[in-house]
């Protein structure tokens, strides 16, 4: 992970909502006393190949395979006395309850050190398709797109490739081009612009929904700030679909109105063709 | 009223007063100097200011030598095209703070003056009227300028 | 019909304050390029004023019912 955030990232860690989303995984701690925190640890630590994180996990993996040996060890006994019931807990017993209390009380402590990590790596990497081809798992991957014997080489006349997505057909659909947008109403050319500051700036019609943060900043009126969190809104919307619901997103003011309202556009986004999620066997 | 806008004259660079200061270079050395960066861009205007403050000015390959009360410094435009002060070693960073915030001072009283001619000179072209021109206490000007109708 | 204006405050640290008087919806906006170049400045802020949501009918409308009473 290189130390320098890009503006999009910078602006996603900026955006509480978004942060509250990503940082879910810590529920697992609080909501099974830790039990299962390990799990959120090791997770993470998959997810991000982080080495402080992988620590993260191989400790409180550990801590969790000695709390089950203790209980597992644990001879404390219940007799009766007098009529009562008296339980005479033994030394490991005593262990692991301790040990069940300091390890709910690490996981907590170490869960906003990993959070803090998990949130970096996430807003730098916010591809939105977790999918096995991502993650490199290679076995998984073969296995998701391996259709059964039965229907293989078009036996009883039907085509695998109509109900099983095979590895050629997934590349044939990935290097296939995006279909042709609908056919759009011509976009008119902006209106005349005031001599002076204006005139003085290349009169670029700049479409909102498929700028980078570099097309935006061409414009004097963005900075790195507007320019980010435009892309952030877009990405959140799916999309604008009007100048006015960008300008109402990123709260401009008047005189930002003003001078971007001839220099933007809106156009719809085309539909992709590829899925992005993972194929499941029927 | 519908429209309330700030502007900030082309001749004052977007930078807050605040960050007018002096850093001292090396103050560990012997001969360190001090420079001041101000919000100053227009150089017509930087003349007349320092000029009205009592300041004698020289300009020489683009750059601006000038005393006040014998304290010399220059002035050099950086890359943004603001001019920036330097002055020889010795001068405090107090008393280079002073003279750049005179010269600030008179700066903004001649961006003033430059502003307001610009107006009246260029209204009847944009087609607008003066209607009213009030000097107010704390030496602002306000215009009145009425849109003609056709 | 209502006479458009502008007020144009000019302090002694070169900041300029500018409002449009009587025009009303997003006409106003048309002015911002106007007073950047009478100016030869840049704006840093901007926010509408009550009169932003008036439309001219409403204004005339206005005019009419207090020239009445």
């Amino acid at each position: 992970m290189s130390l320098e955030l890009s503006p999009e990232a910078q602006a996603r860690l900026n955006d509480k909502s978004w942060r509250r989303s990503q940082s879910k995984w810590m529920l697992w701690i609080y909501l099974s006393a830790s039990s299962l925190g390990a799990v959120g640890f090791a997770r993470l630590a998959i997810k991000t190949k982080d080495e402080m994180l992988k620590k993260y996990a191989y400790l409180f993996s550990g801590l969790m395979f000695v709390l089950f040996l203790l209980m597992g060890l644990d001879d404390s006994t219940t007799t009766k006395v007098d009529g009562k019931d008296v339980t005479q807990t033994s030394t490991l017993g005593n262990i692991g309850s301790a040990l069940i209390f300091i390890n709910f009380g690490l996981q907590i402590f170490f869960s906003f050190k990993a959070n803090k990590i998990w949130l970096v790596f996430r807003a730098q990497n916010n591809n939105p398709t977790w999918t096995a081809e991502n993650l490199n798992v290679t076995d998984v991957a073969k296995k998701v797109f391996t259709a059964p014997q039965e229907l293989a080489e078009g036996a009883l006349g039907i085509d695998r490739s109509d109900f099983y997505a095979t590895p050629e057909t997934e590349r044939a659909k990935k290097m296939a081009p995006p279909p042709p947008p609908a056919a759009q109403k011509k976009m008119p050319p902006p209106p005349p612009v005031s001599a002076g500051k204006m005139a003085s700036q290349e009169n670029l019609t700049i479409d909102l929904n498929s700028a980078t943060v570099e097309m935006l900043m061409k414009n004097a009126e963005f900075d790195p700030v507007l320019a980010a969190n435009t892309i952030v809104q877009r990405e959140k919307r799916g999309g604008f679909s009007s100048f006015e619901e960008f300008a109402n997103d990123l709260k401009l003011q008047p005189h930002q109105v003003a001078k971007l309202k001839s220099i933007l556009i809106v156009q719809k986004q085309t539909e992709s063709g590829a899925s992005s999620g993972r194929i499941l066997d029927i | 009223m519908s429209l309330e806008i700030i502007l900030i004259p082309l001749a004052i660079a977007l930078v807050t007063k605040a960050q007018t200061k002096a850093k001292e270079n090396n103050p560990n050395a012997s001969s360190h100097q001090v420079a001041v960066e101000t919000r100053m861009k227009n150089l017509e205007l930087l003349q007349n200011a320092m000029r009205n403050i009592g300041c004698t000015t020289t300009m020489q390959e683009g750059e601006i030598s000038a005393s006040l009360d014998s304290i010399n410094f220059t002035f050099k435009k950086n890359s943004q095209g603001i001019w920036a002060a330097r002055f020889i070693a010795g001068t405090s960073v107090e008393v280079a703070e002073q003279i750049i915030g005179q010269i600030d001072k008179a700066y903004g009283i001649e961006v003033q003056a430059e502003v307001l001619r610009k107006i009246k000179e260029r209204a009847p072209q944009s087609g607008m009227t003066l209607e009213s021109e009030t000097i107010n206490e704390d030496s602002s000007v306000t215009l009145v300028l009425a849109v003609n109708q056709a | 019909m209502i006479q458009k204006r502008l007020q144009i405050n000019v302090d002694s640290d070169g900041n300029i304050k500018a409002e449009t008087l009587g025009i009303h919806g997003s006409k106003c906006l048309e002015y911002v390029s106007v007073l950047e170049d009478l100016l030869d400045a840049h704006s840093v802020e901007s926010k509408f004023t009550a009169d932003y949501t008036k439309n001219e009918s409403e204004i005339v409308n206005d005019q009419g019912v207090s020239n009445e009473s």
